[in-house]
């Protein structure tokens, strides 16, 4: 304990006096984890975007008329019992005439005066949340079959086609993004902290011939490290809650209503959590691996 | 005390910086290292205080063989060494006293003890008026002074200086002297390797001459 007490009071001895160089590279780290942070801010709230995309996969099956209701609501009942399957909605005829005609508006008279209702009788299902997409679309077809009742199943083919391709996309362009990011982080903030210790080789060549342990010259660059890592992520947070924030201010953007982002979320508490350990490990283990290298 | 046993190192090969050289340096010894440049003055005591491994040979030092002393184990040969340079290798960004100091602070000390033997030291070679001064703002002679008490104020057995005179004038060399003269007298081993002929001559103490890396004469007492 009091070792690390010491190391700590060291350490902070050394950033003081190496204030510059400190401040530089408190710096960097800050913009690298901010640049990460920003992805993260961007694919969560872009993740919400998805997700009611998702909501609105839907199979609708129409009807063929003629057949007694207890028929309907058995098929019905069968389909709502699958796994895939959020719930069935059953929309009867006169309520689907009923529906088309408050869509219609003040254009109802075109459908006045008709001697029979031309709308089928339809159910609707809405899959459970994995199975919104095309594979798990294709297991409710299957499902369905053959019967008799079904004149014609409707799930908006090609969208759900583009939207599966889409999200195949989003998916691998994120991981690579995301690592690009981390990778490109992790290079400069190590070559920068080792541009630290090379300026304080001096001190590491005199503390070796006065008969420094390793362990004694290294943790204290190890909390300086863990520091600067700590201050560069608070620092990138900072800037991410302010750019944040002027976002959120003016929500009325054509980006974010063409998305139908109605609220700008902040970062969630998990990705918090791993900026500023994301920080502190980069910068502990970037000072580590740079004064080993003027051993002995 | 110190006995090298045909010692040779080589750092490219075929270029010998030292060749089978036999020595032996007894405890409270004074013995200046002598030769022209390339001779191996430095190699020789970088060898004494493992900063560079012997290509063959063995070296003991106060009967521990240190030609084959692990890394993790140097800090506590170092720590019975007490080391000089031409350059002082002041760190320029902490004070006199925290300069000194350094050397105790790696062995744990308290910081009550650390001031208390800082002071003393200082005091003992006429510095301590400059304890809180920036070591760049001290005359050479001053420097060295401070690099000095730094090499001895955790009690070195062995005292190792690398022409610890060179750019200091005739006056401030000479009291540089009289500070190691002084610290062998209370027992310290000392050795010092110079150009300085006029320095040896007025002290009248062994020399080890050496040239092209090999010893020309006072191998043994």
């Amino acid at each position: 304990m009091n070792r690390f007490l010491s190391s700590m009071g060291r350490a902070i001895t050394n950033l003081r006096q190496n204030w510059l160089i400190s401040t530089i590279t408190i710096g960097i780290i800050s913009i690298c984890l901010f640049l990460v942070g920003g992805y993260l801010l961007m694919t969560h709230n872009l993740q919400g975007v998805f997700e009611t995309w998702k909501t609105q996969v839907r199979v609708t099956i129409y009807l063929r008329d003629g057949f007694p209701e207890e028929d309907v609501l058995a098929l019905q009942d069968r389909l709502s019992s699958l796994s895939e399957v959020h719930s069935v909605t059953y929309t009867s005829k006169d309520k689907a005439l009923e529906e088309f005609s408050a869509m219609l508006g003040e254009d109802r008279f075109l459908i006045e005066g008709l001697d029979r209702n031309p709308l089928p009788s339809s159910l609707r299902i809405t899959p459970r949340d994995p199975y919104r997409n095309l594979d798990g679309v294709k297991i409710i077809l299957g499902a369905i079959g053959d019967d008799p009742l079904v004149q014609d199943i409707q799930y908006g083919q090609d969208w759900l086609d583009r939207l599966d391709r889409l999200f195949k996309v989003l998916d691998l362009g994120a991981i690579v993004l995301g690592l690009t990011l981390s990778l490109a982080a992790v290079f400069i903030i190590s070559n920068t902290i080792k541009i630290t210790v090379m300026a304080r080789r001096d001190e590491l060549e005199i503390m070796r011939f006065v008969g420094a342990t390793e362990s004694f010259i290294r943790l204290p660059f190890l909390v300086e490290g863990v520091i600067q890592g700590m201050a560069g992520a608070i620092l990138s947070l900072v800037l991410l809650g302010g750019v944040h924030a002027l976002l959120a201010s003016r929500s009325e953007q054509p980006i974010l209503t063409m998305l139908n982002i109605e609220t700008l979320d902040f970062l969630p508490f998990s990705a918090i959590g791993a900026i500023l350990l994301g920080g502190m490990v980069l910068g502990g283990l970037g000072s580590l691996a740079s004064v080993g290298k003027h051993s002995r | 005390m110190i006995q090298l046993f045909h010692v040779s190192k080589l750092y490219q090969k075929d270029i010998p910086a030292l060749q089978d050289l036999n020595l032996h340096v007894p405890k409270g010894d004074f013995a200046f290292i002598t030769g022209p440049s390339g001779a191996g003055k430095s190699t020789l005591l970088k060898l004494l205080f493992a900063e560079e491994q012997p290509t063959t040979g063995q070296i003991l030092v106060h009967g521990r063989n240190i030609a084959r002393l692990p890394v993790s184990r140097i800090h506590t040969l170092r720590r019975e060494i007490g080391i000089v340079f031409q350059d002082f290798k002041l760190l320029p960004n902490r004070n006199v006293f925290e300069n000194v100091a350094l050397a105790l602070e790696v062995l744990g000390m308290p910081r009550r003890e650390i001031s208390r033997r800082v002071w003393l030291m200082l005091k003992r070679l006429g510095i301590h008026h400059k304890m809180r001064a920036n070591p760049l703002t001290l005359s050479g002679g001053e420097q060295q002074r401070v690099a000095i008490a730094r090499a001895l104020v955790n009690e070195p057995i062995i005292l190792l200086a690398d022409e610890p005179t060179g750019g200091l004038d005739a006056e401030a060399s000479q009291r540089i002297m009289d500070v190691f003269a002084d610290v062998n007298a209370r027992g310290t081993t000392v050795i010092v390797a110079t150009h300085n002929l006029e320095i040896v001559r007025t002290m009248g103490r062994r020399v080890i001459h050496l040239d092209a890396g090999r010893l020309v004469t006072g191998g043994s007492t």
